[in-house]
């Protein structure tokens, strides 16, 4: 009884620490803030229901994060989603930079956009990016590179970008 | 300008909705409260198991049915024709199996056996009917309406369904499921007993099959403890008893032949 508690209450804890990880992971794939909602409560349902044993709390974000991407191809493949156009929703930023720098992220095709979100913001090396989209490095690699040179033709070559 | 430090400043403003974390929690607890799924399938497991079988009598009877119509049909066949063309066709039959064929409530006891009647009556009546045995073969047919002789099915003889499958089942009107070996003109009289005389048998029903060309010919079947036996019956009936399912019957018959009677209880074993 007290290890389900410890277990819980680590799930919960995990649950809230991860929480905008997931939540913006699950947009910058999905654009759309209501699909991200689903696929939030989808990922961390199957979290709290999983008897998964994890090693680490690497583990368990790396888990989550898979999911997470796991979760948005369904979303993709779903024939209701094929049928749907996202409604362009303007996010505010602070600075005009962080607009740019977005709206140029989300242009990206989406597996571009899977690599560079998850290289830039999350830190992940190129090795724990493979290891958790269950690719080879160097596709990894490539990916990376192509969204990068994507990125400056779309932020218009401005030389203060640096990648 | 780095790009990572802009694009993870433009994500640091990007915050979910903490609300969703209550429903995540929700759901999840709802679902394992969810009994529906589970009792839902123990019912339809119990349907499949127990009850479906035993709803769905009307396939296993199907395939017997088939194979009744088509003996039923050709009786219907043979007794289309007309008496003429039947007599015709047969030839003139033997002593014996004119003796056989028909039950006299009343024969005098004549003493000339032939060799060869005495042999077909011990081949058509076993040696339970020791009375027949005795007796000429005259007395084989007559002996069933001139006393009430009694005889008992030994206890081994545990009575089973017999299908309808057997060629020799009796078929009376209708696609009748009749597991007794009936002579061809009698009937049972019960719908019930018609569907399934071996089950109402073990039932305990009261049996009764009449011949449709002679209405003092016929045999009753029912358990030797109801009241139907009360009256003993009187001289002119065949009387028998068998047990069938841990159930003691009684057998009636009236112009019937012993090996009628002997075909209708082998039939049931």
């Amino acid at each position: 009884m007290h290890e389900a508690y410890c277990a819980d209450a680590y799930k919960q804890a995990m649950t809230e620490k991860y929480f905008d990880t997931v939540y913006r992971l699950a947009l910058s794939q999905t654009k759309d803030r209501h699909k991200a909602d689903d696929v939030l409560q989808e990922v961390f349902l199957r979290y709290i229901k999983t008897d998964k044993t994890f090693e680490s709390e690497e583990h368990v974000k790396a888990w989550l994060i898979r999911v997470t991407v796991n979760c948005c191809k369904s979303t993709f493949t779903n024939s209701w989603f094929k049928k749907t156009v996202p409604l362009s929703e303007d996010l505010v930023f602070e600075t005009p930079e962080q607009h740019d720098v977005y709206s140029a992220v989300e242009k990206l095709p989406r597996k571009y956009r899977t690599v560079i979100h998850l290289f830039y913001f999350e830190d992940l090396s190129v090795k724990s990016i493979a290891k958790i989209l269950k690719t080879k490095e160097t596709t990894v690699k490539s990916q990376l590179h192509r969204g990068r040179e994507m990125l400056k033709n779309m932020l218009g070559g401005r030389s203060e970008y640096e990648f | 300008m780095n790009f990572k430090e802009i694009y993870k400043s433009a994500n640091d403003n990007i915050k979910g909705d903490r609300a969703l974390i209550d429903n995540v929690y929700k759901k999840a607890q709802r679902k394992q409260r969810n009994f529906f799924a589970p009792s839902f399938a123990a019912a339809v497991a119990l349907f499949a198991l127990v009850l479906y079988p035993s709803i769905n009598t009307h396939h296993a009877d199907r395939t017997a049915e088939t194979k009744i119509a088509k003996i039923y049909d050709s009786r219907l066949n043979e007794k289309s024709e007309p008496p003429e063309k039947k007599l015709a066709e047969s030839e003139i039959p033997t002593q014996s199996e004119k003796k056989t064929d028909t039950v006299q409530p009343k024969k005098e006891q004549t003493s000339n056996d032939t060799p060869q009647a005495q042999a077909a009556t011990e081949n058509s009546v076993p040696a339970q009917t020791e009375v027949t045995a005795e007796n000429s073969p005259a007395e084989d047919v007559a002996v069933l309406s001139e006393t009430a002789e009694e005889f008992a099915v030994s206890g081994a003889d545990t009575f089973s369904a017999k299908l309808a499958s057997d060629s020799s089942a009796p078929i009376q009107s209708g696609s009748i499921t009749a597991y007794a070996l009936l002579p061809s003109d009698m009937s049972f009289e019960s719908p019930v007993s018609r569907q399934k005389n071996v089950a109402a048998l073990s039932a305990g029903e009261h049996l009764l099959a009449k011949s449709c060309e002679n209405d003092d010919r016929y045999i009753e079947i029912f358990p030797t403890n109801s009241a139907v036996c009360a009256d003993g019956g009187n001289s002119s009936e065949y009387i028998a008893h068998f047990a069938y399912d841990g159930t003691d019957y009684t057998l009636i018959a009236k112009n019937v032949t012993v090996a009628e009677i002997d075909a209708l209880l082998k039939s049931l074993k």
